[in-house]
């Protein structure tokens, strides 16, 4: 993971000074430097040849050129990784961290609109949606100072995507987690309640093997079943929904949603096998109707996710 | 579920962004795929940011995970291309049909040209001779009739005795009077006069190297020849069918014994077909001459073909060469006409008896009393007397006897 961020979900900013970084010319190169600057739309900031090349330099060497760690990049994997940057919205982000008033002008004619209606759109309400974009908006401008020194989220922004995709999504998460916090301190009535304890008729021997079944079903999927099953099944998202995330048509999501569904039983059913029950004797285990599966899963996951939030709710 | 391990660190905004708009490198999409997998507020993030993207957000430069194929990459290039190519197929199409269809109309300007010109009635300029008497009445439906049917012009009728309309080997013989009167040429083109007409096409048959070059063109006058042979067929077909018809025989056929009478109107005479060369001219009246000949069946003095000189008498025969045209009366006057007015002349007597033919002179016609007709315009013997260019006259009077004349103005005896 490139960057991060902290377990309560604010993102991690990077102040001015610690983006100082050894000269970058040294380990770049400078007809690709060159390149980049002819590329941008550095001059109307303000910006300076060195101070574009210090952010550049940041970004590559912050992300590893896109390597893995430890992993030397050559100058054409420098390249490639120069190029699949958003570099316009990299200099603009710096430009405003800088405090150079052309570019917030210029980002505020950009960006400031289209903020507010993603924070509307996220909140479903116009007034909690522009307190949202308020309040973000003034951690941008620097209104922030920890230990002296104003605090930018946009020092996190090294633009691997775009500008206003790295709104919006800061927009998400700091309305998920708001409403995550506001939500254990809704009534119990409103909470979920967790799946029904399976029937004392079972025996715990029984559903002891199939946890462990579905336990080891699920971590044989890979991760982008995983990430269907939780998505369709715990969080309840709609395929559209899922599609685009994924970018892929719906009718993609649903098949693969079946695939995954069938796979993931028949691994269950062959676990339980594999754990000493006949064939009839895992199928009873696991229910006739195939749709049991699903209700374990969700128990599963819910189970999982709960613990999940007890250890983001701890400071 | 070993999950729990992955919530303690969240992936920032900038990867969860670049996650969904496709902006990772495999590597990376794979390890937010397993947070995701296992955690909750990161799949409600990146459901909730894709959604709100109503301001537009310009495709990622990553392409790693989904490389698009080579033509998507044209996908807004291939529109207009297409566009550009449907359009040149259209014009293409367009263009070949207009060339079609401008080539159709050509094609049927042509032909309504030319059977407007075949079938337009041209009116000829009037030759002395059509201005026919009354009892010639029904000259002025036939030449319509005719007109309307140009293709059947020149073809004789089986109620008629054949005809020499069309004969090629017509020498001496003037055109009936059918052909002079009324007329139409087969083909169009203009005829200002049926008699110059048939002359012309005298002359044709007789020198067709040189008579009017420049009125036909060699296709034409070879499909000229062609029809006129056709119609020399269907003419001895007719005479043949005409001699099985006679009363008879055709042994009888002899100068001597020709009934008297015989060459009256609507009379019959049996004719050796075979013995005859060339066509002649109409017959006198009965008891003057023994011409036997097909023409004589046809009565010139009456009827629609009968024309009248300017003493008011019916000529009884004709005969025309290079603008020439002679004609003898009932009384054996002979007039000659050199111009195309129509100004008759009368020629003063220079031969005995009371002449009562007149022809075209050539060295392979029978100049004997009898007139032999001709069998076809195919004999070689014929066709060979028919080339002679010197054109010359006979003219015969009431005891046989020959008198031959270049200009038809000097007689001499034969």
């Amino acid at each position: 993971m490139a960057s991060a961020e902290s377990a309560a979900g604010v993102p991690e900013t990077v102040s001015v000074a610690e983006t100082a970084l050894p000269e970058p010319r040294g380990t770049m190169d400078r007809r690709l430097l060159d390149e980049l600057w002819r590329a941008s739309a550095v001059p109307s900031w303000g910006l300076e040849r060195d101070e574009f090349d210090r952010i550049i330099a940041d970004a590559g060497i912050a992300q590893n050129f896109g390597l893995d760690a430890g992993v030397a990049a050559t100058r054409r994997q420098q390249a490639e990784f120069f190029r699949g940057l958003r570099l316009d919205d990299l200099v603009l982000a710096r430009a405003c961290t800088a405090g150079i008033e052309l570019a917030w002008e210029h980002f505020i004619a950009q960006h400031r609109q289209p903020l507010i209606r993603a924070a509307i759109a996220i909140t479903g309400s116009e007034t909690l949606g522009r307190d949202l974009a308020d309040q973000l908006y003034a951690e941008l401008y620097g209104l922030n100072m920890r230990e002296g020194e104003r605090r930018c989220p946009l020092l996190s922004y090294r633009g691997r995507g775009s500008l206003m995709g790295w709104l919006r999504t800061t927009l998400a998460q700091r309305h998920v987690d708001h409403h995550r916090r506001c939500r254990r301190e809704q009534p119990l009535g409103e909470i979920d309640v967790p799946a029904a304890v399976p029937s004392p008729q079972t025996p715990g021997a029984e559903l002891s093997q199939l946890e462990r079944a579905i336990e080891q079903a699920l971590e044989e999927r890979d991760a982008e079943e995983r990430f269907l099953l939780a998505a369709y099944y715990l969080d309840g998202q709609t395929l559209l929904q899922i599609a685009r995330v994924l970018e892929v048509h719906e009718a993609t999501v649903s098949r693969k949603l079946r695939r995954a569904t069938e796979e993931t039983r028949k691994q269950v059913l062959r676990n339980l096998r594999r754990d000493g029950l006949s064939r009839r004797a895992a199928e009873e285990t696991l229910g006739a109707d195939p749709r049991d599966l699903e209700v374990n899963l969700k128990q599963i996951l819910q189970n999982s996710q709960s613990e999940a939030f007890k250890e983001q709710a701890a400071p | 579920m070993s999950a729990t391990k992955h919530h303690e660190i969240h992936p920032g905004a900038e990867m969860l962004s670049a996650f969904a708009e496709q902006a990772l490198s495999a590597s990376e999409r794979g390890d937010v795929l397993k947070h995701l997998a296992v955690c909750g507020r990161c799949r409600e993030v990146v459901a909730l940011a894709p959604a709100t993207a109503s301001a537009g957000v310009a495709p990622a430069r990553h392409e790693v995970m989904r490389p698009r194929a080579w033509w998507r990459r044209w996908g807004l290039a291939l529109a207009p291309a297409a566009a550009v190519a449907a359009t040149a197929v259209i014009a293409v199409y367009v263009h070949e049909r207009s060339l079609e269809k401008s080539a159709e109309v050509a094609r049927l300007e042509r032909r309504q040209a030319v059977e407007k010109t075949s079938a337009l009635p041209q009116v000829p300029p009037q030759p002395p001779f059509q201005a026919a008497p009354p009892e010639a009445p029904r000259s002025t439906p036939e030449k319509t009739k005719k007109a309307e049917r140009p293709e059947r012009a020149g073809r004789p009728e089986m109620a008629e005795p054949p005809s020499s309309v069309a004969e090629p080997d017509e020498t001496a013989a003037a055109p009936p009077p059918e052909v002079m009167n009324g007329l139409l040429p087969a083909r169009g083109g203009p005829v200002v006069n049926p008699e110059f007409e048939r002359r012309r096409k005298s002359d044709e048959a007789l020198a067709p190297t040189g008579a009017a070059p420049g009125d036909k063109t060699p296709t034409e006058a070879g499909a000229h020849d062609e029809e006129r042979k056709k119609h020399a067929e269907e003419e001895a077909d007719n005479r043949r069918q005409f001699t099985a018809m006679a009363p008879i025989s055709s042994n009888q056929d002899s100068p001597g014994s020709a009934t008297p009478g015989s060459g009256s109107a609507g009379s019959t005479i049996p004719v050796d077909v075979s013995a005859q060369q060339l066509e002649t001219q109409p017959a006198p009246p009965a008891g003057h001459l023994q011409l036997h000949g097909l023409r004589s069946t046809v009565d010139r003095t009456t009827g629609p073909y009968a024309f009248h000189l300017p003493d008011g008498q019916p000529a009884v025969s004709s005969a025309s060469a290079d603008h020439r045209m002679l004609a003898i009366d009932e009384k054996g006057t002979l007039f000659i006409r050199e111009d195309s007015e129509g100004t008759w002349q009368k020629i003063k007597r220079q031969w005995t008896g009371r002449a009562v033919a007149v022809r075209r002179h050539a060295s392979a016609v029978d100049t004997t009393g009898v007139v032999p007709a001709p069998e076809t315009g195919e004999n070689p013997a014929t066709l060979g007397s028919l080339t002679q260019p010197e054109t010359a006259f006979e003219l015969v009077n009431d005891h046989g006897q020959v008198w031959i004349s270049q200009d038809g103005r000097i007689w001499t005896a034969q």
